[in-house]
């Protein structure tokens, strides 16, 4: 049951609060991460990772919503919390949750004319579900944005309207 | 659209926060693990699960030697195979402890693993004061390696040839064989191993390489590196003395992956999950007990995936928590393994057996 109401939650965060599904992509090699966002131009947005090259039951899940709060023409800068966990554990009655985390990123928009495609750098403390230890992970990947240029540009320049206000 | 979002957000915290919440509690369940001791015999031809032994409490100590026979497949000797105790004298070497160890091995069916023939500690004082040329040096660690291996031929499945030669930095440790023998001494014990007994496996053997990714990687570049130059090296032993705390699983998960990606075998070689090494723990709790078996449970389940030709076997460093070497070693009570100190199963042995 509560494997199912974290799935809920993921879909209703990544296809609801952006209201259409416009997503990013996101593959980060060192540590072989796949990750799918909601739009990443938007003021709120939500990243979903899955560690992949790993056996069924030990692919680790994590799911953070991260609010850009400074948004460029060619950089944006995040931070969200969020909490990473592996249903497979649920199934032999260990704890869902591996942990938490908060995470500062950086993504760049290397190409002017292809600002869909964008380098992507985090760093992200981590601390287990028992609260009692902790890391510093980092990570460094590329992203590409599912979303017309066009739309990028109405975000960014959104954006400037309300900060010239 | 901010402040939908924003109500979105509220809410589905909220529900995570009381999710996470109900797993907490799930957890301190003090039934969480019961099992029993009966028909527990680890027998199964993929899976190995070991222990490291006394062989003096082997012979005296009747509950000790009951749990050795009927729960374990596989056995390290603690301490008999090191160089101090088989080669204690120069020229001579003492063998019947551990002869002793691979009779009862031979006659209980149960494989043997060799622990360990290069080692910068635990060595007799004959080896730290020794005063020779070069050739003198590699004259006696060539023979220290055959003369072990070849007594041992066909009784030991598997030896850790060298052991705990990277430092915390990936680079080679500072130690009396680096010093005598010169860098190429790893490769050198290995090929006078392989030259002793050809169908015997050889291991690496080291600490820390579940936590620290700059050594687990060394050492799988290094060994790598070995191979292609035709060095027989089949697998690496992660010792994994951990405790309930650090390392986090996918640090464990992450080191595993590296070495089966190399196509290494993979031996958890000296596992003891510590539940008091911040001291606070004196007495431990069911509360506790179940986090142990918790994440011994979730390293099994990894270990479990890793194909076949990969998994080695899993070694248990020691019986009982009485035994353990962490009590004397870090003067420190603490409860690492899978039986109590009155050799019953603690809820980590259910959640082997399960």
């Amino acid at each position: 049951m509560k494997q199912l109401i974290y799935i809920t939650l993921i879909g209703f965060n990544l296809f609801n609060i952006n209201g259409k599904a416009q997503i990013a992509v996101t593959y980060i090699p060192f540590q072989s991460i796949f990750g799918i966002s909601s739009n990443v131009e938007k003021l709120m947005w939500v990243d979903y990772k899955i560690e992949t090259n790993n056996f069924a039951s030990s692919l680790d899940m994590e799911i953070s919503q991260k609010i850009n709060f400074k948004r460029k023409e060619i950089v944006n800068y995040y931070v969200g919390p969020g909490f990473s966990f592996n249903p497979a554990y649920s199934f032999v009655d260990l704890p869902f949750t591996n942990g938490y985390f908060i995470e500062f990123g950086t993504r760049i928009k290397p190409i002017a004319k292809f600002k869909n495609i964008q380098l992507m750098f985090e760093l992200s403390p981590y601390i287990n579900n028992k609260l009692n230890n902790g890391y510093l992970r980092t990570r460094l990947g590329f992203s590409y944005n599912f979303i017309p240029k066009s739309k990028v540009n109405n975000e960014l320049n959104k954006e400037n309207t309300v900060n010239a206000r | 659209m901010c402040r939908k979002s924003f109500c979105n957000l509220l809410i589905n915290y909220s529900v995570c926060f009381l999710t996470l919440n109900s797993g907490c509690i799930k957890k301190v369940n003090d039934a969480k693990y019961e099992c029993n001791m009966n028909a527990a015999y680890f027998s199964h031809p993929n899976y190995f699960i070991g222990v490291a032994v006394d062989p003096f409490l082997l012979n005296s100590n009747v509950p000790y030697n009951k749990i050795v026979v009927e729960q374990f497949n596989n056995i390290t000797a603690e301490n008999t195979f090191k160089a101090e105790y088989l080669h204690p004298i120069k020229d001579t070497f003492y063998f019947d402890n551990a002869d002793m160890l691979a009779n009862f091995c031979a006659s209980n069916n149960k494989r043997l693993h060799g622990h360990t023939l290069i080692w910068h500690k635990q060595l007799p004082e004959w080896i730290y004061n020794y005063k020779g040329s070069n050739n003198d040096w590699e004259t006696l660690f060539k023979k220290h390696i055959q003369t072990i291996v070849s007594h041992f031929k066909g009784k030991v499945l598997s030896w850790d040839v060298v052991n705990e030669a990277f430092d915390e930095n990936g680079e080679l440790r500072e130690s009396i064989w680096l010093k005598h023998i010169g860098s190429n001494y790893i490769e050198k014990a290995f090929k006078y191993a392989a030259e002793a007994d050809k169908d015997v496996l050889l291991f690496y053997n080291d600490f820390n390489l579940e936590s620290n990714p700059k050594k687990h990687n060394s050492v799988i570049s290094y060994f790598n590196l070995l191979r292609k130059r035709g060095v027989k090296i089949d697998g690496i032993g992660v010792q994994m003395h951990i405790n309930i705390n650090y390392p986090d699983i996918s640090q464990i998960k992450s080191c595993l992956n590296e070495i089966v990606k190399s196509d290494y075998k993979i031996h958890l070689s000296e596992l003891d999950i510590s539940i008091n090494a911040n001291g606070k723990n004196n007495i431990p709790t069911q509360e506790i007990l179940n986090e142990q078996a918790d994440f011994l449970k979730k390293i099994l389940l990894h270990y479990k995936q890793i194909p076949n030709a990969n998994q080695f076997g899993i070694t248990f460093w020691g019986v009982n928590d009485a035994n353990s070497w962490i009590r004397s070693f870090y003067n420190r009570i603490d409860y690492p393994l899978l039986f109590d100190d009155n050799y019953q199963a603690k809820p980590a042995y259910c959640a082997l057996k399960e």
